[in-house]
Formats: structure tokens, C-alpha cells, sequence
């Protein structure tokens, strides 16, 4: 029975995927939600294509299927960064001044993770783990950063009282995907310091994690389907000719 | 300690991103808001509720307004399923107010029982009703009896 629910939530998130992107090709979003949409294809090409073919032909058990989990995670995380990225500069849209002071913060940023995580690299260096480590680290790093980001995003939305639904709406759908799984990562922590409830977490967390993916395929699937054609022109039109790419 | 802290921050962040989506898709523009004759013939009480919670300084009469709201979210998700619905099934969108609609339910009654304010849930309720209200609304607009938009037969029982 939990079997059969993990697998139809996993299915559920390759259909939601394949779904998303079909809808964003086909209501031509490619010019004006790009990065959303190379967020949304290396996703499913990682979760429909890479990930099970590596399964199929070096088994769960490998270490090429490892190496390749951990490398294509890694490449989700900074491509998620990327995405939160695009969307800060779709909320600045009317606000470039900020923009300008945004950019090379969320440069900074990034070279800090690099920085904080390096340490994962000297400590791993005469260890045979030694970039599988370093990638774990950066990862995880990474995507405290991005929950954080995130709700920096969201706040600054409100702030601007802008009233691009779509944004926020992609900017919920991404924040469920990103707190879901951290307060659950917490929950397993505190777990293995109080010596109890560890194992009742980790079993949490394989549901939570393909079920907080659908939760946001689902929120974005609604927010670009119902999205009015008009509405995407509109912040165009009010973004002083600039071009909307997030 | 910091496992903690990370712990209640994202459980509270993740449960705020669920609540802000819900009311991102409640404001969807709606051509006619709040359609008269859907509350009419069907003697909805939420558009009443609402008046007396934002006009009136009056003290939250709760087991009224709760018995009216629920009463409302069960005439309404019934109408939703079976009028000028061909599949008889809620949309995702409504499925997912529905739930929010009944989270807000069952956080309203363990708020009334430590005694905190209900005025703004009791709002936030109305408002998933306004919602369903203008679904039904423009669905039912699309509908002819005849002659006469469902709208207008509404108007002449």
C-alpha cells in the first residue's frame, strides 16, 4: 500500500511535469517565462530520462547511479537558484534601481556557498567520497539558501504590491516545495539528537518530498494555464519596454 | 537548537505558502462578483455574514455564523459537483479551496476554544464562498433555459 502511494506520487510528478512543460510550449510562454521553462524541461529530464535510465543500466546499488543521483541534485539546485534568480529580476521589473543593487548580492551569494562548502573539499580531500561530498554539501547549502531567498522574494513582492499573479503564484508553488522538505530535513535532525522519532521522519520524508514536487507542479500547472493572455502583455507594456524573461 | 529553530520556521513557511496560494487563487477577476441570483434562489447566508462581521461592531455571534457558513459550503460544493457541471466532479482548483475552506473550519473552532478573535477567519471563509458563488456563476450564465439565460430563469421563479 505505501509502495503503491510513493509510486503514484512519483507518476503523478512526471505527469504534472510533462504536463507543465507541454502547457508552457503551447500557450508560448518560451519568450516570456524562459528560464521556467528550462527549469521545468531539466527536471523532467532528469527525473523521466536520466535518473531511471542510469537505474535501468547500473542498478540502485552502483556507484555511477550514486555519483549521478548526487550530480543530477546538484544541477537541480543550482538551476533552481537560477530560476529564483530570473524571478527576482521579473520583480524588478518596475524597479531597476533595485535591481541593480539585487544582482551582484545574489552574486556574492553564490560565491559565498562555493566558499562555505569548499571546506567539505578540504576536509573529504584524501577521502575517496571526495566529490560526492563536496556535492552533498553544496547542495544542501544551497538550498537553505534558496528557502531563504525565497521568502525574501515573497516579502519583496509584497512590499512592491505588485500585482503580477503569475509570479506569485510560481513564487508559493516554489516555497512549498522548498519548506516542505526543510522542515522535514529539521525534523529528522532533531530525531537523531533527542534519539527518537529519527526513523518515523526519514519515513515521512520519502512521501513529503514527491508530494511537496506536486504540490508546486500543481500550484504552477494552475498559475500558467489560467494565467490570461492579456494580463503577461500587461506587465510587458508597464515594464518600460523591457523584455519580461524570468 | 538551530535544528529546532530551522524546524518551526519552515513548518510555519511551508504552511504560510499553502494559505498564500489558496488566496492567490481566490482573487481571480470575475466578470460579475458575487451574482445575486446565485445567493438568492438558493438563500445563501454568507453575503449577510459578511456584512455583519465588516459593517457591524456587534460581538461574533459564532454558533450562528458557523452553522450558516457550513450550511452555505454544502449548498455550494453540491451545486458546484451538479450544476452545468457535465464531469459531476470539483475542479482542482475548487478541491483545493474546499480543503483550505475546511482547514479554516477546524482552525476557527480551536481558536473559539482558547478564546482568540474570529472576526478575520470568519471573513476568510466568506471569501472562499464569494468564490465558489462567481464559479457557479459564470457556469451557469453559460447555460440557456430556452430563451432565458439561467440567470434570468433564476429571476423569474
Amino acid at each position: 500500500m505505501s509502495e503503491t502511494l510513493l509510486w503514484g506520487l512519483q507518476y503523478a510528478g512526471y505527469a504534472l511535469e510533462a504536463a507543465l512543460l507541454i502547457i508552457l510550449l503551447k500557450r508560448g510562454y518560451l519568450r516570456s517565462l524562459r528560464s521556467l521553462c528550462i527549469f521545468v524541461g531539466t527536471l523532467f529530464a532528469i527525473d523521466a530520462g536520466v535518473r531511471p535510465l542510469s537505474l535501468h543500466f547500473f542498478g540502485i546499488a552502483s556507484r555511477q547511479y550514486y555519483n549521478l543521483y548526487w550530480l543530477t541534485d546538484l544541477i537541480l539546485v543550482l538551476a533552481s537558484f537560477a530560476l529564483i534568480c530570473a524571478f527576482f529580476r521579473r520583480a524588478c521589473l518596475r524597479h531597476r534601481d533595485v535591481w541593480k543593487t539585487l544582482r551582484p548580492a545574489l552574486a556574492i551569494v553564490l560565491i559565498l556557498e562555493l566558499a562555505i562548502s569548499s571546506s567539505a573539499f578540504v576536509e573529504h580531500y584524501h577521502q575517496h567520497l571526495l566529490f560526492t561530498h563536496f556535492m552533498y554539501d553544496f547542495s544542501q547549502d544551497l538550498y537553505f539558501t534558496c528557502v531563504v531567498l525565497n521568502t525574501v522574494l515573497y516579502l519583496m513582492l509584497q512590499w512592491f504590491k505588485d500585482r503580477d499573479r503569475l509570479l506569485h503564484l510560481l513564487v508559493c508553488g516554489l516555497g512549498i516545495q522548498y519548506a516542505g522538505p526543510a522542515a522535514n530535513a529539521a525534523l529528522i535532525l532533531v530525531g537523531h539528537h533527542s534519539g527518537a522519532g529519527a526513523g518515523a521522519a526519514w519515513h515521512m520524508f520519502r512521501y513529503l518530498l514527491p508530494l511537496c514536487n506536486a504540490t508546486m507542479l500543481a500550484i504552477w500547472v494552475y498559475a500558467v494555464s489560467r494565467q490570461p493572455l492579456t494580463s503577461r502583455m500587461d506587465v510587458g507594456a508597464n515594464g518600460g519596454g523591457l523584455a519580461v524573461a524570468a | 537548537m538551530l535544528s529546532v529553530t530551522i524546524l518551526v520556521v519552515s513548518t510555519a513557511l511551508f504552511l504560510f505558502y499553502l494559505q498564500a496560494a489558496c488566496e492567490k487563487i481566490l482573487r481571480k477577476p470575475f466578470e460579475d462578483p458575487l451574482p445575486d441570483p446565485i445567493v438568492d434562489a438558493n438563500r445563501l447566508e454568507f453575503p449577510f455574514v459578511r456584512r455583519a462581521l465588516e459593517e457591524y461592531d456587534a460581538p461574533v455571534d459564532y454558533a450562528r455564523f458557523r452553522v450558516q457558513l457550513k450550511c452555505d459550503y454544502l449548498a455550494l460544493i453540491y451545486l458546484l459537483r451538479n450544476a452545468a457541471n457535465q464531469h459531476r466532479r470539483l475542479s482542482g482548483d475548487e478541491r483545493a479551496l474546499a480543503v483550505y475552506f475546511r482547514t479554516l473550519s477546524g482552525v476557527l473552532a480551536l481558536w473559539h476554544l482558547f478564546g482568540l478573535g474570529e472576526r478575520k477567519l470568519l471573513l476568510k471563509m466568506t471569501t472562499v464562498l464569494e468564490y465558489f458563488a462567481n464559479v457557479l456563476g459564470e457556469r451557469i450564465k453559460r447555460v440557456r433555459f430556452g430563451q432565458l439565460t439561467a440567470s434570468e430563469y433564476l429571476m423569474t421563479l
